[in-house]
């Protein structure tokens, strides 16, 4: 993959999206640059032009021009909009920080790591604070000393280790793979700095380890880093050599150490040899791989946000999402609450756009495939609670620039629509017509040609809108400060009906205490003695008055449209009419099961029968309750578990939890 | 057109409208659809409701006015059940637009 520079980009951009020779002065003027700057790149621009069969004419008078086939001008078009892909995040800048740190030999200025970097001192400063935090995880200390710099204190081996742990979050094992083969370009960005070095020493440590790893059976993130290790030790070991400390290790682990030696090229120093001793030794005591925090952290950040992009949500403000999926991978114990499969399918259902986003999503991070479908599933339901929460629907408004007579802006704004449903407000201009625009009265911008600087965020986009591009936009839209606006909460400031609250609160009451959950001692033959049964019950507890009517009511309504719940053992006996003297809730536990038509036309077993019942003529307050009983059972598969095998006490919790949230509902509290 | 209302219709109004309408939000939800889902008995439906969703039993005995988008639904509490209904919404809304 080619590299531009910001400037470079936008020159070329800019050239190849004229036919006719441009100005020098043109140009700069566009990029709000100096002609000197122009000249400087012509040099290196006509360099890079050259590599993708292209040339950089000076017509005098006129200016420059690039020329060549229509073919490759598009392939330099692509290459420029694929190079904008990489655009570094915060995460990723505190990992190269660290990384440079760990390369440096005593006190480091901060005003050349910044320089080097790209970036303003202060903003070195502020993500020192924060990758402080990983280098204590490995026993490091990062010294500053005001006015002189900073320096890493610690143990080589931690270094080293620490060194290993970033690399892996820049680097997957399928981009590692690739590299092996002979592509280059999946070396990250991170390493770019020592390339040859780098590309020489993995390819020797690989060489090195290859033949062993067959018999060692080791997986492909313990071969990658396998192969890491070998190749740092190779690099870091002439200037940053390992102190020995006086330890024992098992006998399989020095045998192995001598089989690596010997193929190395140079002889290891004792201390050395204790990094190869000190690495094996962590390989054979961690069976699932790593459970290094750090790693895992940096992937479920970069998991949310990938998923924020497919699944088009912003996931990444909910602390507790990301804490939640840290500590399920941290942790190897698995709950046993609910059956997974069926746990598993019923979120492929329920979230079915959400599970593949996730799914897609993990297989790119987590892509040495250390999960398994059920970690999937609660992944999905982590994400899913996020979802379920109301989030407010932010209106953006978007202003979308293109030259004018290309036609494009009609391209870029239907396929803007097509795609992003939260944009609210499109406008569209010409390029001249931009000045006369309040420009920063948009959110951002997006054009199809590159604008002078402008306040509100701007992307430059091809009017296809390929998927790489709706990404692009997506991160843009995450990461513009009105996506972190709290929800803006709805107070009920009006008149609170107290005979209202009063009505709910009786229905409340009088449901929770009318319910019980009832063990039949016998069912006799069939549905209908079973209806009979309870329907005769009932009208002891003073729910109906006849139980022949009630029974025959609740057969018609099983006739009509089967009434067990498909997956369980359940049936909901539901009804309302004349006969029923008063509404109410109640459970019927079978002493065997019995045959019933579910909600789906299918014969299904059932074991409990959950009955709800209103009379014709009610208050809202008692349907309202009742109607929220309902939903409970679907709400989750842990709430229907719950209502299919719990106890009384159980289920009574459960409908006070129910009625409490209508309750809170009708307060405003939600 | 963004108004509009679906309303999922069953017989009690308690019970499998509140199910099937639930699981039809859910799934509004997924696909970005602010559109509001409301329940009611058969009886009851408001003249101005246009899209109706129904047990597939229920919807077929009832006479509906031809203003009425009716669409049954076989199993409401399959999720899967719903994507033609969403297909049908968000051609809807795009006729209308």
């Amino acid at each position: 993959m080619t590299e531009f520079t910001p400037r470079e980009h936008d020159i070329l951009f800019f050239l190849l999206s004229r036919e006719e020779p441009v100005q020098i002065q043109e140009i700069a003027e566009t990029l709000e640059t100096s002609e000197r700057t122009i000249q400087r790149e012509r040099d290196r621009l006509a360099q890079s032009l050259e590599d993708h069969d292209l040339r950089l004419t000076y017509v005098r008078g006129r200016g420059l021009l690039i020329e060549g086939t229509d073919e490759a001008k598009h392939a330099l078009r692509d290459q420029l909009l694929l190079s904008h892909k990489q655009l570094p995040n915060a995460e990723d800048r505190q990992v190269e920080l660290a990384y440079r740190l760990l390369q440096e030999e005593g006190m480091v200025k901060l005003q050349a790591i910044a320089h080097a970097m790209y970036v303003a001192p202060s903003t070195v400063s502020q993500d020192l604070e924060r990758i402080d935090e990983w280098f204590l995880q490995y026993d490091l200390e990062i010294k500053r000393k005001k006015g002189i710099g900073a320096e890493v204190i610690g143990e080589e081996i931690n270094k080293r280790r620490l060194l290993i742990s970033l690399i892996f979050t820049q680097w997957d094992v399928l981009a590692f793979y690739r590299l092996l083969q002979g592509d280059a370009g999946q070396l990250p960005h991170l390493l770019r700095m020592n390339r040859t070095s780098w590309l020489e020493m993995i390819n020797q440590a690989y060489a090195v380890i290859a033949p062993l790893t067959k018999e060692g059976r080791l997986n492909d993130r313990q071969i990658m880093r396998a192969t890491l290790s070998l190749a740092l030790q190779a690099l870091r070991k002439d200037q940053f050599p390992m102190r020995y400390e006086l330890k024992a290790y098992p006998v399989e682990i020095l045998k192995w150490v001598e089989r690596v030696e010997e193929r190395l090229p140079d002889t290891l120093s004792i201390a050395e040899r204790q990094w190869l001793s000190e690495e094996l030794r962590a390989f054979f005591q961690s069976d699932a791989g790593d459970t290094e925090e750090l790693v895992t952290r940096l992937r479920v950040k970069r998991l949310i946000e990938h998923v924020s992009l497919l699944y088009g949500t912003n996931f990444t403000k909910d602390h507790a999402l990301e804490r939640g999926l840290v500590s399920h991978i941290q942790s190897y114990t698995r709950q046993n609450s609910v059956n997974p499969s069926y746990v598993i399918k019923q979120i492929e259902r329920e979230y079915p756009r959400l599970f593949d986003a996730v799914k897609q999503a993990a297989l790119s991070i987590f892509n040495d495939a250390t999960f398994e479908d059920v970690d999937l599933a609660f992944w999905v339901m982590h994400f899913g609670a996020v979802l379920s929460k109301p989030t407010p629907k932010l209106p953006y408004r978007v202003l979308v620039v293109c030259s004018a007579g290309l036609g494009s802006s009609k391209l870029l704004m239907n396929r803007l629509r097509q795609e992003f449903a939260e944009l609210e407000h499109i406008d569209n201009s010409s390029l001249f017509g931009i000045e006369r625009l309040p420009i920063d009265s948009y959110d951002f911008v997006l054009s199809t040609v590159p604008l002078p600087d402008i306040r509100p965020p701007h992307l430059l986009v091809n009017p296809l809108l390929p998927q790489d591009e709706v990404e692009r936009i997506r991160k843009l839209i995450l990461a513009l400060p009105k996506s972190f606006q709290p929800a803006p909460r709805k107070t009920k400031t009006e008149w609170l009906d107290l005979e209202q609250l009063h009505r709910l609160v009786a229905s409340s009451i009088q449901v929770s205490d009318g319910f019980q959950m009832e063990r039949l001692a016998r069912v006799g033959d069939g549905i209908e003695s079973l209806l009979f049964e309870i329907s005769t019950r009932m009208v002891e507890q003073g729910l109906a008055k006849s139980a022949v009517s009630l029974s025959g009511q609740l057969l018609r309504r099983h006739e009509m449209s089967g009434l067990g719940i498909p997956g369980t053992r359940l049936a909901l006996f539901h009804g309302r009419d004349a006969t029923i003297q008063r509404g109410g809730f109640l459970i019927f536990e079978l002493p065997e099961p019995i045959d019933l038509l579910g909600m789906d036309q299918q014969l299904q077993s059932v074991e409990r029968l959950l009955v709800l019942v209103a009379p014709e003529e009610t208050s809202n307050e008692l349907l309202e309750l009742l109607s929220s009983i309902s939903a409970a059972i679907i709400e989750s598969p842990e709430q229907m578990d719950q209502f299919e095998f719990g106890e009384e006490q159980t289920i009574r919790l459960l409908l006070n939890r129910t009625f409490r949230t209508v309750i809170d509902q009708f307060l405003g509290h939600t | 057109m963004k108004s509009e209302i679906i309303y999922f219709v069953c017989e009690s109004g308690m019970a499998s409208s509140i199910m099937g309408a639930t699981i039809l939000r859910k799934r509004l939800l997924e696909c970005g659809i602010t559109t509001d889902v409301k329940t009611c008995r058969i009886a009851e439906l408001p003249d101005q409701a246009a899209f109706i969703v129904g047990e597939t039993q229920l919807v077929h005995r009832h006479v509906w006015k031809t203003h009425c988008s009716v669409h049954p639904v076989d199993r409401i509490l399959d999720p899967t059940a719903y994507d033609v209904i969403l297909e049908s919404w968000q051609k809807r809304v795009r006729l209308h637009d």
